[in-house]
């Protein structure tokens, strides 16, 4: 029997390991760029500022960027626009860390559970429909009346308010995977319901987990934005790019620095993050691979 | 005579659809018996839907069985505990019909490989390698094939892969669900001979589910025709294709192209009926050209004629 014609070329050179695969990708360099940047400004905060954050100085409040030593401006109380900016970046990516480990950590967890175990599912399942049932920011509203507002309060709030969609999408893609011809192959090998779960399921259904995680991630940011505006996130003596944005808000017309700044650095670092997501989603499927 | 292997009997399986409510019971299989014999090929046809893949999954239990036993090496398979269970699955394992689906597309071929030997706790992990090249050279792939993922493979190449891990435990019996029906007849052919190498060599049991009566009659030693959800007529592979004795063997033996010596194609009229709500009587007797009054009430039992059974009122 010949099976000469079937054969794919033979390449004898070692498989490149995963590090210089995934370097290897432009949207992956750009993105680490970006990423790096924002998570050294934060480490680096104090050193890189130029003033206190909270520094009060009424008589040079409002002053557009480049004026009197203020780069990017003041605000409304004379606080540096530069310098909260920078300061905000650790409260804004600890935050959106935090919720996006929380969200997608447990979110993970449930769809893989309610999309493989038919007898958890019901429940479960109607369960995370009636957290998404709730308006999201009136159910984190109403967590942080019962918690008080602080960064903690914030995180579980918006964290439980994300998770059941991630749980939602990942059941999904568990629903499509766990009727795959290999499943069952596992199972006709002796394989137990949890290794097959953790060791096929779920590798096949990182691609939509990486996506949620980038995007949870905007979400968080913006969401801490909005609970802030609202008086019940973070507090203002606490800079973050969330309550900066809430507190331009009233300003937009008289002084747009204060709303652009803290904007730009949100949309960098989101930018940063989904370059990086996409290049890692497909530096770990094979199929993309040398693509 | 011919040492049983594998012994179902009476095998159901019903399947619960539909929503809340309004919940339907559909009869996959209704009372499946059939004997499976040593280092004997035993194909299971009938046209979709008839219950064949059911039948073929239940037998090794990757489908639980509504009831009826499965008799294998002393004990009911259909009862036996799920420890148990895993630890004998390693005699009993399955080749999928898509090649494409069957292999996990993140893992390379030696994990594929590899895992059931890591699953069953098999040998060190050089044992192992050796093992897995071993058998990447036995169904005819090279060593240097071991680090490629899937879809770096053809069809044909990847329903190799997949026979190479059913046979990497030494199995006593495959259940091969229509092997060959995703691939092209070039690769078929190929795909074939390497199942009867594999099996001349290892001495193991097949059960061969396929729609292809041609591919049937040349692997297979015995050959069950099922019906919506049950077996119509079982016997040697010569007798059945010399003179089918079912009017549903008949008229898919008729319809097979190209036949030496073909009489008149028998064409059956309506489509299968619903497993949800099958005829009374003989399930046959709706599209049968031979029915009679009794097989709208009563259905047939299957006998023995001549070591073959069939289950038509014609024969009682």
């Amino acid at each position: 029997m010949s099976i000469a014609a079937e054969q794919p070329a033979v390449s004898t050179s070692r498989e490149p390991s995963f590090l210089v695969l995934l370097f290897s990708r432009g949207s992956v360099i750009a993105g680490s760029f970006l990423i790096a940047l924002m998570v050294l400004t934060a480490v680096l905060a104090h050193w890189i500022a130029p003033f206190d954050p909270n520094a009060l100085n009424i008589a040079n409040r409002l002053q557009p960027p480049g004026s009197a030593a203020h780069l990017l401006g003041t605000d409304e109380f004379g606080r540096d626009v530069l310098s909260r900016v920078i300061h905000g970046a650790r409260t804004s990516l600890a935050i959106g860390i935090a919720i996006v480990a929380f969200a997608v950590g447990i979110g993970t967890l449930i769809g893989l559970v309610t999309g493989f175990y038919n007898r958890v599912d019901m429940v479960l399942s109607r369960i995370m429909d009636g957290l998404m049932s709730f308006p999201g920011l009136v159910l984190a509203i109403a967590m942080t009346g019962v918690m008080g507002a602080s960064s903690t309060t914030v995180v579980l709030a918006l964290g439980i308010v994300y998770m059941p969609r991630v749980a939602r999408i990942i059941r999904s893609a568990v629903l499509v995977v766990r009727e795959l011809s290999y499943v069952e192959a596992c199972f006709a090998l002796g394989a137990t319901r949890f290794y097959v779960l953790f060791r096929h399921v779920l590798p096949n259904v990182m691609s939509p987990i990486i996506i949620q995680a980038t995007f949870i991630f905007s979400y968080a940011v913006l969401g801490e934005a909005a609970l802030s505006f609202l008086g019940v996130g973070v507090p203002p003596t606490q800079p973050s790019w969330g309550n900066m944005l809430a507190e331009a808000r009233t300003f937009i017309v008289l002084a747009w620095w204060m709303a652009l700044f803290p904007g730009l650095a949100i949309m960098i670092t989101v930018l940063g993050l989904n370059l990086f997501g996409d290049g890692l989603r497909d530096a770990l499927d094979p199929k993309l691979k040398g693509r | 005579m011919p040492e049983a292997l594998l012994r179902v009997n009476e095998l159901r399986k019903d399947f619960v659809v539909g929503p809340m409510f309004r919940r339907k019971t559909v009869q996959a299989i209704r009372g499946v018996s059939f004997v499976l014999n040593k280092g004997e090929t035993l194909g299971l046809v009938g046209e979709s839907g008839c219950g064949k893949s059911t039948t073929g999954r239940a037998a090794i239990r990757l489908i639980e069985p509504s009831s009826g036993s499965i008799e294998y090496d002393g004990v009911d398979l259909a009862s036996v505990g799920a420890r148990d269970m895993r630890r004998l699955r390693q005699d009993l394992q399955i080749i999928f019909q898509d090649p494409y689906a069957s292999l996990d597309p993140r893992m390379t071929v030696e994990q594929i490989l590899t895992e059931p030997l890591g699953i069953q706790k098999i040998g060190t992990s050089a044992e192992r390698r050796e093992r897995v090249m071993d058998i990447i050279a036995e169904v005819g792939l090279q060593a240097a094939h071991a680090a490629r993922y899937p879809h770096e493979f053809s069809g044909g190449q990847r329903q190799r892969i997949g026979i190479a891990r059913s046979l990497i435990l030494n199995p006593k019996m495959i259940v091969a669900d229509e092997p060959v029906s995703a691939l092209d007849v070039s690769v078929q052919a190929q795909i074939i001979n390497l199942m009867q190498d594999v099996k001349a060599k290892h001495g193991m049991s097949y059960i061969f589910i396929s729609h292809d009566l041609s591919v049937v009659k040349h692997i297979c030693d015995r050959v069950a025709v099922m019906y919506l959800g049950e077996v119509v007529e079982t016997a040697s592979r010569d007798a059945l294709y010399e003179e089918p004795l079912h009017p549903y063997t008949k008229a898919l033996m008729s319809a097979i192209p190209g036949r030496r010596g073909a009489q008149k194609r028998i064409t059956l009229k309506g489509d299968i009926p619903s497993p949800a709500s099958p005829p009374r009587g003989c399930a046959f007797h709706t599209r049968c050209p031979s029915a009679m009054a009794i097989c709208k009430t009563t259905p047939p039992q299957a006998i023995e004629t001549g070591g073959r059974k069939v289950a038509c009122h014609l024969y009682n």
